[in-house]
């Protein structure tokens, strides 16, 4: 946050004393380690760094994502505090030990007068590193002999830190998230437009909570996409369609554009550059475009029923095929068709695996006409693997019987087989297939009404 | 002062008296002390050197007096009538003395009270009678006058009270007197009463020197008290801050560790016997984390390096299972604080025990016998087992077995079981020594322990606010609230660490505005420990994400614990919105992914079996990391909650 924090929040306000309470004297010896925890963007690190730099503490401020390996933090911690010559000293692949020695050797040159903090930001990822680096790291002022204090900072709770035999157990602190409405508000208010007034930024801003809130409470998030969407906001006015005090209007105005926001910045599907370019189209002609990643994708035609039947042989159960896809199924009897298990439906429990054999059955009488089993079709399995739209299971160098997955969604589907709905017969199986499961899609009734119309025709 | 003079009147009767009684007795033994005079400068000048040896701050006085020792040593080599002069001079200052004496009595007497009108008397008596031997010892050379005036100056220093200096300055003159008093008894059998009479004024004046610097250093004390008592309130603050975060932060160790007494003497007398006589050992010290095993090896090593025999011969490596984490490591470790590098140098081994042997081969000083013990301490023990083929452990129990050099191995560790996690060789290498330490503190001593831990001790520089702090401590700790709190925190856990964070939360809140340690500050720093993180974070959490966790609760109620995937949560979710909702709003699957995968990123839902990337992300098993209770307590304290919601949670079947 580039704003100064006006600390007025009272849940804040006392995690902070207790926080300043810690730091307040320099010159004494301090916790060996704390842990702070809270939520993304309630500012935790600017927090801490603020108090830092106020009180002019010596400090080393380490993110531990940049560190890929330990070295690095190493190198980062010693060079802050006693320059990059000590650091320099560092062996090529530093051990811990090597570590400690360092800083005992150079911290008995230069003993601190006042306490040093290590900083460790998203200290989550410590966990992936050394085993030792962590329960070392907090008691380390043990270690080193020396006034030094750790801070930890992460978004998860320290149970998750714990190492199995246990280490030392640092001063947990929790930042309190912003509570609804009021601080959220005002601190989203505070960059609002200079051209508008802050009363129309403000009310903006809560329209915008009033969609997005029930959803996400990141601060950094919502900040991302109240900019972005402010300009379309502000059409109306800048059109001198509507003045500053027709709320209503203008939120009728942005409503519907902020819930297609959901769908795709929200999701990361487009980019925010694609998100403004799509806006400055739309108003030169207003189509609306599917964003959706799972339209773009084009495949061959076989391709196309080789998934379509891929997708059928991992959601149905082997026995209802005979019922499905032969003519002249003969007589079924209803009553305990299907076992107990096969009555959970696969779309809840997953797709199941399908030997080769089932899939190329089920593609021949998904097909209408004849193909030949020729070696162009395997090998379009095969590239459907590399797509990753088939997963092979089980050993790659079985060649008699490989089995497969499917690996793609429902929806996926349903755009291809849209693409391929010259065959009424599959898109019926489609149906048929999936009014079985107990599972009520809502894709399923556009289905039906998509199939009872080329029945009509 | 009638009586005064009265009595120097009196002194000066006598003291004419005896010089001429003495004179008389001198010349009656003139021919035989011309031989003896030899003798008697000779033990004056012994005299001297001693007096110079003795006094190591050799003051003005004692310059005089050696002057005047020089000049009697003189005087008496260079002629029998200078001899019998410088006896006759000798004798009206032993006069002098004895009437100070019967002066300093008589005006003790008179005066017992105010000692600096004694030493005025003292001064008074002393410089009248010098006077007055002055007037009666007018053929004495220049050299007893300045000896006077040395005594004159002698006598104001004392009534002006430098004491210390002073009392050195009299114990020498009293040694040199008495020096004196040895030469006469060789010389002149006569003198022996007087010298006792000399001997008495001297420990007289000695015991007034005494009394009045002891009233000058009494007086001196209680101004510096004074001065320290008026410290300001925030450097009390902060000086008793400051040796309790000391005290609770940096493990600084206790004098006597408490409740571990018979494992204190256990350990002390084996690495004793290391280290005097020489005896190889092993031992175990296991204890549950914050149980004071470093803490016990602290205060052993601190008693065994105050034994002069260990001090000087003992070498110590400590070693970290944590920081040394193979074995390689270890031994550049050991090699280093054994300060052997440049033994070493570049020397290349066939095998990691080669190695250690030269290294040990290297502290031996010659024959076997008197090679130099060496403690090795090895924190986190078990994690020395993880190395490979636990060639450390191996290579140490092994010399600890054989009588080679005398070693000791002392492993640090939490596990009880760590003697599974050793090789049949090492264990068979190892003594099975063990020594556990678990807590037997009741309530009541551990209540008192607490009060131990927050007291200032007595040498505090300010003694108002320590007594008042620690008369806060003590009302502290028979306080309802604060003992159910310490009550709460013992049966958790008994160990000092947890309850240090406690004090250290408490502690750090004291100020300058509330100088006491408050029963508001515990109950606040308990309210931090104790606070559930996992119930902080779903607070914080979006509408969805609890609704989720929501429909995760449920499924793990009917199918009774069983793994679940994200289909089945949507699909649970999606019941909920259709029947019951009324103030959630239809969310896009994806979307409702997307919180879904926030939930996974603060590990509140973690996958079954991780690493499994051919699985879709919809279909991944994945398990709720929450309690029922938490769930719903976090329900309970969720801001603006709506009360579908709430009745979803509270409903049996979703």
């Amino acid at each position: 946050m580039s704003h100064q924090k006006s600390f007025q929040y009272a849940d804040l306000l006392s995690v902070l004393e207790r926080v300043v309470d810690i730091m307040s004297a320099p010159d004494q010896y301090s916790y060996p380690s704390v842990f702070i925890y809270g939520h993304r963007a309630t500012g935790k690190s600017h927090v801490v760094l603020s108090i830092m730099k106020d009180l002019e503490l010596p400090h080393a401020s380490v993110d531990c994502v940049e560190c890929v390996s330990s070295g690095l933090l190493f190198h980062q911690v010693l060079s802050a505090f006693f320059g990059p010559d000590a650091a320099a000293l560092l062996p090529r692949c530093p051990s811990l030990s090597d570590f400690v020695r360092l800083y005992k050797q150079m911290s008995s040159n230069s003993p601190a007068t006042q306490t040093r903090y290590i900083i460790l930001d998203r200290a989550e990822r410590m966990r992936d590193m050394d085993f030792s680096l962590l329960p070392a790291l907090l008691r380390l002022q043990e270690l080193v002999n020396d006034n030094v204090t750790v801070i930890l900072l992460s978004e998860i709770v320290w149970e998750k830190f714990r190492p199995n035999t246990g280490c030392f157990e640092p001063l947990l602190f929790h930042f309190p998230d912003y509570s609804k409405g009021k601080s959220l508000v005002q601190i989203l208010s505070w960059d609002h437009h200079p051209s508008y007034t802050p009363e129309l930024y403000a009310s903006y801003i809560n329209i915008l909570l009033g969609v997005f809130f029930s959803v996400c409470r990141d601060l950094r998030e919502l900040r991302h996409l109240a900019v972005l969407n402010f300009s379309k906001f502000c059409e109306p006015l800048e059109k001198g369609e509507a003045k500053e005090s027709d709320i209503h209007k203008l939120w009728k105005n942005i409503e519907p554009h902020l819930q297609r926001a959901m769908q795709t910045v929200y999701l990361r599907e487009v980019s925010s550059v694609q998100w403004e370019q799509q806006q400055m189209d739309e108003k030169e002609a207003t189509t609306l475009r599917v964003l959706s990643a799972h339209a773009h994708i084009e495949l061959p035609y076989y391709s196309k029923f080789l998934l379509i039947a891929a997708y059928l042989a991992s959601f149905n159960p082997a026995r209802t095929d005979r019922r499905f896809f032969l003519k002249s199924h003969g007589k079924i009897r209803k009553t305990n068709f299907l076992k107990k298990h096969e009555k959970t439906s696969n779309h809840l429990l997953g797709p199941k695996p399908f030997p080769l054999d089932r899939l190329m059955a089920i593609f021949y009488s998904v097909v209408d006409s004849r193909v030949a089993p020729t070696a162009s079709v395997f090998s379009q399995i095969s590239s459907l693997v590399t797509l990753q739209l088939l997963s092979q299971v089980g050993h790659d160098d079985q060649l008699d019987s490989p089995k497969y997955k499917c690996s793609v969604s429902l929806d996926f589907i349903l755009a291809i087989s849209r693409c391929v709905c010259v065959c009424v017969r599959l898109l019926d199986l489609l149906a048929l297939s999936l009014v079985i499961q107990s599972q009520v899609v809502r894709q399923e009734r556009s289905l039906f009404t998509a199939v009872s119309n080329l029945h009509l025709l | 002062m009638e009586m005064l003079c009265a009595c120097v009147c009196v002194c000066v009767c006598v003291s004419v008296s005896l010089s001429l009684c003495v004179s008389v007795c001198v010349c009656v033994y003139v021919c035989v002390s011309v031989c003896v005079c030899v003798c008697l400068c000779v033990c004056v000048c012994l005299c001297m050197c001693l007096c110079v040896c003795v006094s190591v701050a050799v003051c003005v006085c004692v310059c005089a007096r050696v002057c005047v020792c020089v000049c009697l040593s003189l005087s008496l080599s260079l002629s029998l009538c200078v001899s019998v002069c410088v006896c006759g001079c000798l004798c009206v200052c032993v006069c002098v003395w004895v009437c100070a004496c019967v002066c300093v009595s008589l005006s003790l007497c008179v005066c017992v009270s105010l000692s600096v009108c004694v030493c005025a008397c003292v001064c008074l008596c002393l410089s009248l009678s010098l006077s007055v031997s002055v007037c009666v010892c007018v053929s004495l050379s220049l050299c007893v006058c300045v000896c006077v005036g040395v005594f004159v100056c002698l006598c104001l220093c004392v009534c002006v009270g430098l004491s210390l200096s002073l009392c050195v300055c009299v114990c020498v003159s009293m040694c040199v007197c008495l020096c004196m008093c040895l030469c006469l008894c060789m010389c002149l059998c006569l003198c022996v009463s007087v010298c006792v009479s000399v001997s008495l004024s001297l420990s007289l004046s000695v015991c007034v020197c005494v009394c009045v610097c002891v009233c000058v250093s009494l007086s001196l004390l209680k101004m510096s008290k004074r001065r320290s008592a008026a410290l300001t309130g925030a450097q009390g603050i902060s000086l008793a801050q400051k040796l309790l975060r000391e005290r609770l932060c940096h493990q600084k160790l206790p004098d006597q560790p408490v409740g571990l007494d018979s494992q204190y003497k256990h350990l002390l007398e084996l690495l004793r016997r290391t280290a005097v006589h020489g005896e190889s050992n092993s031992v175990l010290i296991v204890g549950p984390r914050g149980s004071g095993k470093t803490m016990l090896l602290g205060c052993v090593l601190r008693e065994l390096m105050s034994l002069k025999e260990a001090q000087k011969n003992v070498l110590l490596v400590e070693l970290n299972g944590l920081l040394q984490t193979d074995d390689k490591i270890a031994l550049k470790e050991i090699t280093r604080q054994l300060h052997l590098e440049n033994v070493v140098g570049d020397k290349v081994f066939g095998s990691f025990a080669e190695n250690l042997a030269f290294l040990l081969e290297a502290l031996k000083k010659g024959d076997k016998s008197s090679s130099r013990p060496v403690l090795f301490v090895l924190d986190e023990f078990d994690l020395f087992a993880h190395h490979k083929n636990q060639t450390l452990l191996y290579n140490l129990l092994d010399v600890s077995q054989s009588a080679q050099t005398p070693v000791a191995v002392l492993g640090l560790t939490c596990r009880l079981d760590v003697l599974e996690l050793l090789e049949k060789r090492v264990k068979s290498r190892f003594s099975h020594r063990q020594i556990h330490l678990f807590s037997s503190l009741s309530f009541a001593q551990y209540v008192d322990a607490v009060r131990a831990q927050l007291s200032l001790p007595p040498d505090f520089p300010d003694p108002k606010f320590s007594d008042d702090w620690n008369h806060s401590v003590t009302k502290l700790c028979e306080d309802k609230t604060v003992e159910e709190i310490l009550r709460r925190n013992f049966n958790g856990s008994k160990d000092f660490r947890s309850l240090h964070s406690l004090l250290f939360l408490a502690v750090s809140r004291v100020s300058v505005s509330h100088s006491t340690l408050r029963e508001a500050d515990l109950i606040e720093a308990w309210r931090l420990i104790s606070a559930d993180s996992k119930a902080n974070v779903l607070h914080g959490l979006s509408i969805l994400e609890l609704c989720l966790i929501i429909a995760m609760k449920h499924l793990n109620d009917t199918y009774d614990g069983e793994p679940f995937n994200f289909q089945m949560v949507h699909n649970e979710f999606k019941k909920f919105i259709q029947r019951k909702s009324h103030s959630i709003h239809k969310f896009e699957k994806p979307v409702v992914m997307k919180a879904f995968e926030h939930l996974l990123q603060l590990e509140l839902v973690r996958p079954v079996d991780s690493g499994v990337c051919k699985v879709q992300r919809e279909y991944q098993l994945m398990r709720l990391m929450l309690e029922h209770g938490q769930v719903m307590e976090a329900l309970q304290r969720y801001p603006q909650c709506p009360t579908d919601v709430k009745q979803w949670a509270l409903s049996a079947f979703g």
